[in-house]
């Protein structure tokens, strides 16, 4: 079987869950994190169903947190990133360097 | 500051069973965000298209078959099992349309389709009932038939009346060895006249071996081979019932074979076909010492493997206890030609 491959906004979810940890990484912080690092508005309907996808590759894990009050005294679904989540990500970061490779010009220093 | 109820009442009924608190508990979050930010106004108005939004995706999602429980780290999904063989969910899909889109097309490959299993079943059954049939009784596979083959010519040689007392005293490795002759009888009653029929003349352990019981009274004993004993004959159930009119008191009426009488001792359930589809039968009282062997009459002999010895374990066993002369030899193979 082929490893499993990410598109683009997965990669960013999951780099995205691994800067933040098991701990803190969710939907809300995920989709706060990448507007804050890529300033793109990200709709958090995409980041939910794209974990939801993510998990079912087998790439994440996720559990229930403690609950809450700002959440109506409801739990967050924390997310932890599998080895073969590890693997993809850096397959997909690798393969958007090398093809930046070359273009200095037009991406500055890649890789 | 709660979310509104709508909002959180769709995100709920979307989200898949194992995201329902969260999800709620995120639009909850980014409520009180919101609201603390813009105002309850902005808040709730901003909320209500998030859960729109939120919602659309979960739909979309479960739609596109997406909202199955997640699986654990290494498991394999059908998808990925399709995926090896270069094959995808949307083939499937994509086959669909096509057989939706083109109904006569649709028609002619399932008839082609059910003409090429009939025809696939036919061939295989065909085959099954030539080459390797089975007998419709417990361990089938188990009963063999003991035949003498000329070995000048290959030819089946049904003289095997003093074979079989040899084979019985003998044989280690095959039980309950029985034989048989078919003779074509006239059955004569009072009431229904003659009519000829297909009987089977057999020992008692030739029809014990299915191990079937009989409908009405008894099966054949040993006792009924003696000389000099009664004669009996056991009926089946379509000649019960057509020729008696399937009397209950049938048992112990006297018939007539030919130039003996007989007592009815039993009928044999409906189906029973054994060895063949005999309509009667009657005890075999052949005496070897009454024929020289190169003219006795000619018999079937049949048995039942032993325990755990194969067909191939009792051909050796029987030729290390054969005694032949040079011209005959014997085979031992399943018996064919049963009726269910």
């Amino acid at each position: 079987l082929r490893d499993p491959e990410i598109a683009e906004f997965e990669l960013l979810v999951v780099l995205a869950a691994l800067r933040l940890g098991g701990q803190e990484a969710y939907t809300v912080a995920i989709a706060a994190d990448i507007e804050e690092r890529t300033g793109r508005s990200v709709r958090r309907a995409n980041v939910f169903t794209t974990l939801q996808r993510l998990e079912n590759k087998g790439l994440i894990s996720t559990r229930l947190g403690e609950a809450r009050p700002e959440r109506g005294g409801r739990p967050r679904r924390l997310v932890t990133v599998e080895r073969s989540g590890v693997e993809a990500a850096r397959a997909t970061a690798a393969a958007i360097r090398s093809m930046a490779r070359g273009l200095d010009d037009l991406f500055g220093e890649a890789g | 500051m709660s979310a509104p109820r709508w909002a959180r009442a769709l995100v709920r009924f979307l989200a898949p069973p194992h995201r329902k608190d969260d999800g709620v508990g995120d639009l909850e979050e980014m409520h009180s965000a919101r609201v603390e930010k813009r105002g309850r106004l902005v808040g709730a108005l901003l909320t209500s298209l998030e859960a729109v939004d939120v919602g659309t995706a979960l739909l979309w999602s479960r739609i596109r078959g997406r909202s199955t429980p997640p699986r654990r780290p290494g498991e394999v999904s059908a998808g990925d099992v399709l995926q090896g063989f270069g094959l995808s969910w949307l083939d499937f899909k994509l086959g669909l349309r096509m057989l939706v889109k083109h109904p006569g097309l649709t028609v002619v490959a399932t008839l082609a389709i059910a003409f090429g299993v009939a025809l696939g079943a036919g061939v295989s059954e065909f085959y099954r009932d030539m080459f390797r049939p089975t007998l419709p009784f417990p361990d089938a596979d188990r009963i063999v038939e003991l035949q003498n083959v000329d070995r000048s010519s290959g030819d089946p040689d049904p003289r095997a009346l003093h074979d079989f007392l040899v084979w019985k005293e003998a044989l280690r490795t095959v039980r309950e060895l029985g034989a048989f002759r078919t003779v074509h009888e006239n059955l004569i009653t009072k009431e229904g006249g003659a009519r000829p029929t297909v009987t089977a003349e057999m020992t008692a352990a030739a029809l014990a071996i299915p191990s079937v019981s009989p409908a009405l009274g008894r099966v054949l004993s040993k006792a009924d081979e003696e000389p000099g004993a009664p004669d009996v004959v056991l009926l089946s159930y379509p000649l019960w019932q057509g020729h008696f009119g399937g009397d209950p008191d049938v048992l112990g009426r006297t018939v007539r074979l030919a130039a003996r009488q007989a007592t009815v001792v039993g009928v044999m359930p409906p189906g029973f076909a054994w060895p063949s589809n005999h309509e009667m039968w009657t005890p075999l009282r052949l005496d070897p010492l009454n024929y020289r062997p190169e003219v006795s009459p000619g018999v079937a002999v049949v048995g039942r493997l032993a325990p755990r010895v194969s067909v191939e374990e009792a051909q050796a066993d029987s030729k290390k206890r054969w005694i032949s002369d040079s011209e005959i030899t014997w085979q031992l193979h399943r018996h064919g030609g049963i009726l269910p």
